[in-house]
């Protein structure tokens, strides 16, 4: 049998690419040699975005993209088994297994697989009780009133919890006291610890936030805190709204926001209610002028300046206009001032104080609306708009004109958070804004693009976690269920005609094969954390657990008795697409014999010999 | 001063097929082609070499698309393949196998084109007559009281193309809907002419496939989400639509290249948005409560309907627009100056929808026979693979309400065909000998044409396995590769390539290649036998037919060419 390129290819780059895998990453320096720039890489679809690759190259490119699209996590453990089956599968073929007895048994192994790790998902039930107190709260925790300042100071999640939250098992006692059931704080610190005994095992699920939090945060405890407290300050506004009803706690993405602040170190990362951005120093007075006191504020969708038109409206160009009568038209300064005026006129008349621009604000504009006392905010994110827009009641206008009392929203609050080496940190926000922002500081400029990648796949796990409330148990033991059931699959097959006949005589190369994939996940997980140094040892000891699981007769049971322990959750729908589409990926190029370069017309040939063949 | 170039001479080939490159690019393309065909069919990855896309199918219309050929006889052949594809959808791969089969096999021969021509076109009214008789034994008649069968008709295309990279639960799943959406798609009052609705494809990448669904009416996506908190809460049976295809964004419409006076002191913009606001109040004032356009709505225009608590939704694309006039009854409004009342349609109701990360307004009309396929896929390959498939699963639906029968697939019907004319050329040469052709050159075109028949069907093994015939049906039989030397084939073999009949029944088998005595397929296909199997491969009958007919009328073409005259200016 030929070498089958194609999946020698996939092999090498997903192997290049899978360092990523696990809560250890080591980051990756990809340098551009003709421009001599270089940037500092994360994570796997990073990477990948920056190479120049072959088509093969590009589908394993497309596949981790569209899982990063759909789940934001478990790129890593794609990158792993794609590497690691496609290996197994030029193996198959040189053991000459043909093509579609591996694609159907390979197929029919994964399978197998996905229905027997549905024995092990864990509910996660975070119930309102949980999450919200009964109100009124006592003083000290109300989060009802906008306050400016520190956006901390009276929430419970005092200054002081900034470290990262500790993973802390559900209480007995967490029924028992209805009253401070909210007890936020409690969740995110955990400081008193788990009560010895009362823990309840993980096999009945997740109960609490901040178990979940901790379990979910696989080595990255900062930002996954940070996730943990935009879903709660997101959750206290939402019990605010009329009418909101007390259902489970979902975590929605698009009302959380990050702003970057280089400097200080990464510990100082916060979240605060809002929108929460970077001026320059230069707007300092005016920013202390409006501080503390209700604003009135405008939203506009479109650029803030005199040539600003609405995409599809194209005017037409002015040789093609002849004015009759009058004199010489304006020039553009002039027009330019006379735009400005009326713009501050419309502003002055409305006595609005806060301007929110989604794109480019003129900077003539700009110097004299301070003058005025108005501050202009500009590239304020879309969706900052429109959870101002939903709280205030004020609607997002394109063009200064169209703006009415209407469109004016009242008891908008700006805060100054902060100092930073480029300005000063502002917030603006209003009671009850379904809107949080997520200041992320760095004291590295090169490791932003990380830091925030970091914090949104916290975000994403989160969120997923809560959407389908359910997890699995973490640390390997979805994978270690999955080679037991292979082994079991391998040794006995499951009824006669469910395999077609000469299928059963490749079954133990392929699904062998199959194992391998998650053996090599197993040990690649397992040999980067501390107690096992190298991978040898780290196989080794996955072959171990391998056989006490067989041998116990029921391994999904024993599995789970043994997994209880660590307190790690991992994510299911990702987990599974990531299995899927990694398979998917190394079918697709299995079956691929050609490689038709279009245009030029030329065939290639990937298989065997590089035949070139004109058409 | 001008500068004449002399003429270059016309390039003239004589006899092409007998050219040996000419031979050789046929093959490669006949090998591109034929590794493609069936479930177990080889990808072709097609790129252009510069980056960007890559697009991993093996489905003829994707291939033809993408693949640039040069040579005329290789441009005949894929241009008669793309207009059967772009007629039938599918079979394409088949018509051009059979097509390159039957030039090669006919090479081989060496009899003048003039007599092979002949006698192909007698074989294929004997082919074509035999598949539309009543006694045909591998048609069965369309039973639609039953989904089972258009299920499995559904079932094969879907199976039959790899690259979709679907699990059985998967397939099972798309099969139905694609059925169901095809079901929405029929109306429910027929009178003398039945015409069919239309099946929206939505697309969804990125999702699970098991997430994809069919919902009756339009689906829009909507990318502000805050439309969604405006919708009305439903105070009348149905709500008054009026449907824009003119850009209502406040551009002057008509000035071309042309250049405008104007006078001093009007501005153009303002004039435009005077006119955009006169509409707005006409709208308002007939009471419409949804206005769709298919390009740009001015903000100000926007803002004042909203204000009028009208629900306005732009930029639906040209798409949208013919199945939006169509279920909503409106007259797609075209200027700006007055808006006729008879122009107005109406919707019945109007809710929002979130599938996967996408926000979608649901348009739930009177007319009920067009309807939206949410499809997903998880990467935009096989999603793309995946929507030709869908569609091509749907045409032949279309196709097979028209012409109520299903040929049997996994070639079997292949096989069957070639038992068949052996048989006929055999046992009665005269039904087809009418012009005076000796019994030997009717032996070698018949030896030509029906292998062309049996080693397509042997195409849709691509690993070295078995490929064997029974003696009792003419059915196609594969074993998989490296079988015990002592076959017992019996066991060895499980069903036939259609899934009719099981080798526990008593039956002969011999290699398909090498069976050349003839014998007497079991013609006229017992109903029972239909309605005890279940999961049949089947193939589209209209398609395959034709297909057939494509494919021997094109090679007769190709084979009747004796000079190719090129001009080369």
């Amino acid at each position: 049998m030929a070498r089958h390129l194609g999946l020698e290819q996939l092999a090498t780059l997903a192997e290049a690419a899978g360092a990523f895998l696990g809560p250890v990453k080591s980051a990756k320096f990809v340098v551009d040699e003709e421009r001599g720039d270089s940037v500092l890489v994360g994570s796997a679809p990073r990477l990948l975005e920056r190479l120049e690759l072959g088509a093969t190259g590009r589908l394993l490119a497309e596949a981790v993209r569209a899982q990063h699209a759909a789940h934001g996590v478990a790129t890593g453990t794609l990158l792993c088994l794609a590497g690691a089956w496609s290996r197994a599968a030029q193996e198959c073929l040189q053991l000459g297994v043909p093509v579609s007895a591996l694609v159907a048994l390979m197929n029919e192994g994964l399978g197998a697989c996905l229905d027997a790790v549905d024995a092990l998902r864990l509910p996660v039930r975070l119930s309102c009780r949980h999450m919200r107190g009964p109100r009124p709260l006592p003083a000290a925790h109300a989060p009802v009133a906008w306050v400016p300042g520190l956006p901390w100071s009276d929430r419970g999640l005092d200054s002081g919890s900034r470290e990262p939250p500790v993973p802390c098992a559900p209480r007995t006692d967490v029924g028992a006291r209805e009253g401070t059931a909210l007890a936020h704080s409690r969740h995110f610190r955990g400081s008193q610890g788990p009560h010895p005994g009362s823990a309840a095992p993980s096999t009945q699920g997740c109960h609490d936030l901040g178990q979940l939090v901790g379990a979910l945060s696989r080595g990255d405890p900062g930002s996954m805190w940070l996730a943990g407290t935009a879903l709660w300050l997101l959750d206290q506004s939402e019990s605010l709204q009329p009418g909101s009803c007390p259902g489970p706690p979902t975590l929605d993405l698009t009302r959380v926001l990050t702003c970057y602040l280089p400097g200080p170190p990464e510990a100082a990362s916060y979240v605060c209610p809002g929108y929460a951005t970077v001026l320059p120093a230069a707007q300092a007075p005016l920013v202390s002028a409006l501080q503390g006191r209700p604003l009135r504020a405008v939203l506009l969708e479109g650029d803030l300046t005199e040539s600003y038109r609405h995409p599809g409206l194209h005017p037409p160009a002015s040789r093609m206009c002849t004015v009759l009568g009058g004199g010489p038209g304006p020039e553009e300064e002039e027009e330019e001032a006379a735009w400005a005026e009326r713009v501050l006129g419309v502003l002055g008349g409305l006595q609005v104080h806060l301007v929110l621009v989604q794109g480019r604000v003129c900077p003539g504009l700009r110097e004299v609306c301070a003058a005025a006392g108005q501050l202009v905010l500009d590239s304020v994110p879309r969706d900052a708009l429109w959870a101002l827009a939903e709280a205030t009641g004020a609607q997002p206008v394109a063009y200064a004109w169209q703006l009415s009392e209407l469109c004016v929203g009242a008891g908008v609050c700006l805060a100054v958070l902060g100092e930073g080496v480029r300005g000063l940190i502002v917030s603006v926000g209003v009671n009850g804004v379904r809107l949080v922002t997520a200041v992320l500081t760095c004291p590295a400029e090169a490791l932003m693009q990380a830091r925030e990648d970091r914090f949104w796949a916290s975000a994403r796990r989160l969120q997923q976690a809560l959407g389908e409330r359910s997890v699995f148990p973490g640390g390997g033991a979805v994978e270690l269920l999955c080679l037991s059931q292979l082994q079991a699959l391998a040794e006995m097959p499951p009824d006669p005609p469910a395999r077609r006949p000469g299928l059963q005589l490749h079954a133990p190369a392929v699904l062998g094969g199959l194992a391998r994939g998650w053996h090599s996940f197993l040990a690649a997980a397992l040999s980067r954390r501390s107690p096992f140094p190298s991978e040898l040892e780290a196989a080794t000891r996955v072959q171990r657990l391998l056989q006490a699981a067989v041998s116990s007769g029921a391994p999904d049971a024993y599995i789970l008795r043994e997994c209880r322990t660590p307190h790690v959750y991992d994510l299911v729908t990702p987990k599974l697409e990531a299995w899927r589409r990694a398979l998917d990926l190394v079918l697709l190029v299995l079956q691929t014999d050609a490689e038709v370069v279009v245009g030029t017309a030329h065939v290639r040939a990937t298989q065997g010999a590089q035949a070139q063949v004109l058409l | 001063m001008s500068r004449l170039e002399a003429k270059k001479p016309s390039l003239c080939e004589s006899e092409p097929l007998t050219s040996e490159r000419v031979r050789a690019t046929l093959s490669v393309l006949k090998g591109i082609i034929t590794s493609c065909y069936g479930p177990s069919g080889r990808l072709k990855q097609l790129h252009n070499g510069l980056g960007g896309y890559v697009c991993t199918t093996s489905q003829s219309s994707a291939l033809l698309a993408h693949l640039s050929v040069t040579h005329p006889i290789l441009k005949i052949l894929t241009t008669a393949m793309q207009n059967h594809v772009s007629c039938f959808s599918d079979c394409g791969l088949f018509t051009a196998i059979l097509c390159c089969n039957l030039i090669e096999n006919v090479l081989r021969i060496g009899l003048p084109p003039t007599t092979v021509i002949k006698l192909n076109k007698h074989l294929l009214s004997l082919s074509t007559n035999y598949l539309k008789s009543e006694f045909c034994g591998c048609r069965i008649p369309v039973n639609f009281s039953n989904t089972e069968m258009l299920l499995c008709l559904v079932r094969s295309i879907l199976t039959s193309k790899p690259a979709c990279m679907l699990t059985h639960k998967e397939v099972d799943h798309v099969s139905a809907l694609i059925l169901k959406s095809f079901l929405l798609t029929i109306p429910e009052n027929v009178q003398d002419r039945v015409i069919l609705g239309k099946s929206i494809i939505v697309p969804l990448k990125g999702q699970r496939v098991i997430d994809s669904t069919v919902l009756p009416g339009i689906l829009i996506e909507i990318s502000d989400v805050q439309l969604m908190k405006m919708l009305p809460t439903k105070n009348s049976d149905s709500l008054k639509v009026a449907l824009f295809c003119a850009s209502l964004s406040g551009d002057l419409t008509g000035t071309g290249e042309g250049s405008m006076v104007v006078t001093y002191g009007v501005s153009l913009e303002n004039a435009a948005l005077d006119q955009l606001l006169n509409l707005g109040n006409q709208l308002v004032n007939d009471h419409v409560d949804l206005v769709m356009c298919q390009k740009v709505v001015h903000p100000s225009l926007k803002q004042f309907l909203s204000t009028h608590h009208v629900i306005v939704i732009d930029r639906l694309g040209a798409a949208l627009m013919e199945p939006l006039s169509k279920v909503t009854g409106t007259q797609p409004i075209g200027s700006l100056d007055s808006v006729s009342p008879s122009s107005y349609g109406s919707v019945k109701d109007l809710s929002s929808a979130r599938f996967g990360s996408k926000h979608f307004l649901h348009l739930i009309t009177y007319e009920s026979t067009i309807c939206s396929f949410l499809l997903c896929n998880r990467n935009e390959t096989t999603w793309d693979e995946l929507k030709l498939t869908c569609q091509t699963a749907l045409h032949v639906l279309q196709l097979t309400i028209k012409e109520p029968w299903v040929l049997l697939g996994g070639g079997c019907t292949e096989t069957h065909l070639a038992a068949y004319i052996r048989h006929k050329a055999c046992r009665e040469p005269e039904s087809i000998l009418k012009d005076g052709y000796s019994q030997t050159e009717l032996q070698l075109v018949v030896g030509a044409y029906c292998s062309a028949l049996e080693s397509l069907a042997g195409s849709l093994e691509h690993d070295g396995g078995d490929i064997l015939t029974d003696m009792k049906y003419g059915h196609f039989w594969l074993a998989q590769t490296n079988s015990p030397p002592s076959i017992n084939w019996q066991d060895l073999l499980s069903r036939c390539g259609c899934g009719l009949y099981s080798s526990q029944e008593e039956l002969k088998w011999s290699f398909l290649k090498s069976t050349q005595h003839s014998f007497v397929p079991q013609t006229c296909l017992p109903q029972e036998t239909v309605i005890s199997a279940n999961k049949l491969i089947l193939d589209c009958y209209t398609a395959k037919l034709s297909g057939l007919q494509m494919a021997v009328e094109t090679a007769n073409m190709i084979l009747d060419l004796s000079y190719i005259i090129e001009d080369q200016n």
